[in-house]
């Protein structure tokens, strides 16, 4: 049996090296691929990306949540201590719920069809709690009313479907905190969500952990939502860490050129209308087959030889705990020579980032 | 009160199917060739003057749609009429023959389910796993052989080999459980097997797609176990095409029961509908197949039902 309190610094989950491999007919795929992160109690850290980065399966397969044969996980993932890779799924069962819970993107089919919110609330707290049915039941019509749910008497006992997308969110983030959990994987919590209700849900999560000093993994394709809410933020790109670092030093001192092409990408309501959205040009690459160097190189402005040849290790700016994985960093005089050389020679995504770096549109860059 | 103004029209629907059928039945007897007043009568049908006062006596000398009101009218009074060659009247015949038809019936569906859920959880649970591949392999098997064929060889085993279940006959429960039981053993060994096989191949394949499902993700990601998972949150949104087929089985179950009954010498509806044709006595035909009718469009109306109960959103729809 595992005992979950030998550790006692700050650091909850510690991650190091942590692989998510897939083998599928076409091979294997490598989703995620040697990540190391630590989050504190209490901290919260972005997980950003494009679709198919790897960042939704990583936050599942750290918790143990992918089984099946074809699932490969190695390296290490210690939650307070106690190792999640290679636990057996009655240890990982005793952790999910009580210590870790995660909160998933699309509310419309997390939710089961079947059974009414107040079941789905109540059923863990019954099984991890053993309260009583009443009890319970008490329990989720608090849980309800804390995470903003009016009238919960009578929402408890409706189904999902006669509640709305923002409503059910709520109601998943009510499960997902019933019992306690220190920590809060949030998978895309607000992408199937209409703009109005993403900022209420942040919000809420946000209220939430600070109440219950919990910390939180939010996991998002949208900079601008881990601007102010998070105390780190990890860049992933094709299973990989690109960089990492806490928040404000992120946007103060991009080193990362795919970060930058990512905050570039985010359209701003100072641009005139119809300004060309900043798109990344290119695809994610075959995580099957990704290439030898660094994984961003065949869409980077930044491109050089040698990118092409040597994966670039992740290593450490002046500033302490500012991580990033490139040979020519953004901000440093290898970057801008190496953009301004390919800019001379007409790359396109070098000319354009150039021409936004000159002329900030808007000013406000 | 949507469910319950669903339920009225639904069963007003159901109503038009029975008269449909009962309309059906009555004509078809009437154009079939053959007379019943010649098998009643035997030599005598020559004589014109029997032979006529017969057909007043039966009515069957009256205009085609007067002699389906007066049925219909009787029936609608819950007389089905008198058998033409045994003078019995074909409620009693149906009264005798009911039990050994329903018991059979209900036993293979009821065992068919309760083997083929934890089968089909276990299976999709475990999908690709070896055990996987021999409950699929084995379910294709016993719906691929026809039911006659296995039930042959049932009996050559089971009753004339090893002499452990008799061979043919049907003892009533009245007059000992375990005897009755030992007697439509093997009958209801066939119709289990074939059920079995289709249920479970049925609730498998949709349990498999559950699974994938994101609510399953979550689930798990509460900490429940996996048995709670499967038996609460996986098998009910899985159970809609098995219930549907449930219900139509009961048909097919019916259609069965004749050759069924038939090979193992059971008194059932089915042998009675078949000594019936074979004798042109069509009241009791009629009466079988209304019979048949009325329970088919009842068991379904009660399946619409049941789905109302499983699947919450179809009670939005409303109907």
């Amino acid at each position: 049996m595992l005992t979950a309190d030998t550790v006692h610094d700050g650091a909850l989950l510690q991650v190091h090296d942590f692989r998510s491999y897939f083998d599928t007919p076409a091979g294997i795929v490598k989703a995620v691929d040697g990540v190391s992160f630590t989050l504190d109690r209490g901290d919260t850290l972005g997980i950003v990306g494009e679709s198919g980065s790897g960042k939704t399966v990583l936050a599942r397969s750290v918790m143990g949540l992918l089984t099946g044969k074809n699932v490969m996980r190695s390296g290490s993932a210690r939650y307070n201590g106690i190792e999640l890779v290679g636990a057996s799924e009655k240890e990982l069962r005793d952790l999910w719920g009580t210590e870790m819970a995660m909160v998933f993107q699309d509310p419309m089919t997390s939710l089961n069809p079947v059974l009414k919110t107040g079941r789905q609330i109540t059923e863990g707290l019954r099984y991890h709690l053993q309260l009583s049915k009443s009890e319970a039941r008490a329990q989720a019509l608090q849980l309800l009313d804390s995470v903003g749910i009016p009238d919960p008497k009578r929402r408890i006992s409706q189904y999902p479907h006669e509640l709305s997308g923002g409503m059910r969110q709520r109601v998943t983030i009510a499960i997902a905190l019933a019992c306690g959990p220190k920590l809060l994987l949030a998978d895309e919590p607000t992408t199937a969500l209409d703009v109005t209700v993403q900022a209420q849900i942040l919000d809420l999560l946000h209220q939430q952990q600070v109440e219950r000093h919990m910390a939180m993994v939010l996991v998002t394709h949208d900079l601008g939502v881990v601007a102010g809410r998070t105390n780190h933020i990890a860049v992933m790109y094709a299973g990989q860490i690109v960089e990492y670092a806490p928040t404000t030093d992120l946007f103060a001192n991009v080193r990362m050129p795919y970060t930058q092409a990512l905050l570039h990408s985010i359209p701003k309501l100072a641009q005139p209308s119809h300004t060309r959205l900043q798109a990344i040009a290119g695809r994610p690459p075959d995580l099957i087959n990704p290439p030898s160097g660094c994984r961003f190189a065949p869409r980077c402005p930044y491109v050089q030889p040698k990118c092409n040849s040597e994966m670039p290790p992740l290593q450490e700016s002046e500033t302490p705990g500012h991580l990033y994985r490139c040979w020519f960093p953004v901000g440093t005089e290898a970057g801008r020579e190496a953009l301004a050389h390919n800019t001379a020679a007409g790359m396109p995504a070098a000319v354009s980032i150039t021409q936004i770096l000159a002329d900030p549109p808007g000013g406000t860059h | 009160m949507g469910i319950l103004k669903g339920a009225v029209t639904r069963l007003l629907k159901l109503l038009a199917v029975v008269l449909v059928v009962s309309f059906l039945t009555f004509s078809l007897t009437k154009l079939l060739p053959g007379d019943p007043v010649v098998v009643l009568l035997g030599p005598q049908y020559s004589n014109v003057e029997v032979r006529e006062a017969v057909q007043e006596d039966l009515g069957l000398n009256k205009p085609f749609l007067t002699q389906y009101v007066q049925y219909l009218g009787n029936v609608a009074q819950g007389d089905l009429g008198r058998s033409y060659t045994s003078k019995f009247e074909t409620t009693e015949l149906l009264k005798q023959k009911l039990p050994a038809t329903i018991e059979l019936m209900l036993l293979a569906q009821l065992v068919s389910l309760t083997l083929a859920i934890p089968l089909a959880l276990f299976s999709a649970f475990r999908s690709n796993s070896r055990t996987d591949k021999a409950i699929t392999t084995a379910s294709f098997g016993l719906i691929s052989i026809p039911g006659y064929a296995f039930a042959v060889f049932l009996v050559w085993l089971f009753a004339l080999r090893f002499n452990w279940f008799p061979a043919i006959g049907y003892q009533p429960i009245s007059e000992g459980i375990v005897g009755n039981l030992r007697s439509i053993a093997l009958p209801l060994t066939v119709l289990v097997a074939g059920l079995t096989a289709v249920y479970t191949r049925l609730l498998r394949s949709d349990l498999i797609s559950t699974l994938q499902e994101d609510f399953i993700l979550m689930a798990r990601s509460k900490g429940l176990p996996t048995r709670y998972i499967l038996a609460r949150h996986a098998l009910r949104p899985s159970s809609f095409s098995l219930i549907t087929v449930f219900g139509i089985q009961f048909g097919t179950l019916i259609g069965g029961a004749v050759i069924i009954e038939q090979f193992f010498v059971l008194p059932g509806i089915g042998s009675l509908a078949i000594e019936s044709i074979l004798k042109r006595d069509y009241l009791v035909v009629q009466g079988v197949v209304l019979l048949i009718a009325i329970s088919f469009v009842l068991i379904n109306f009660l399946i619409d039902i049941l789905y109302t109960i499983l699947d919450p959103r179809v009670r939005r729809a409303g109907a």
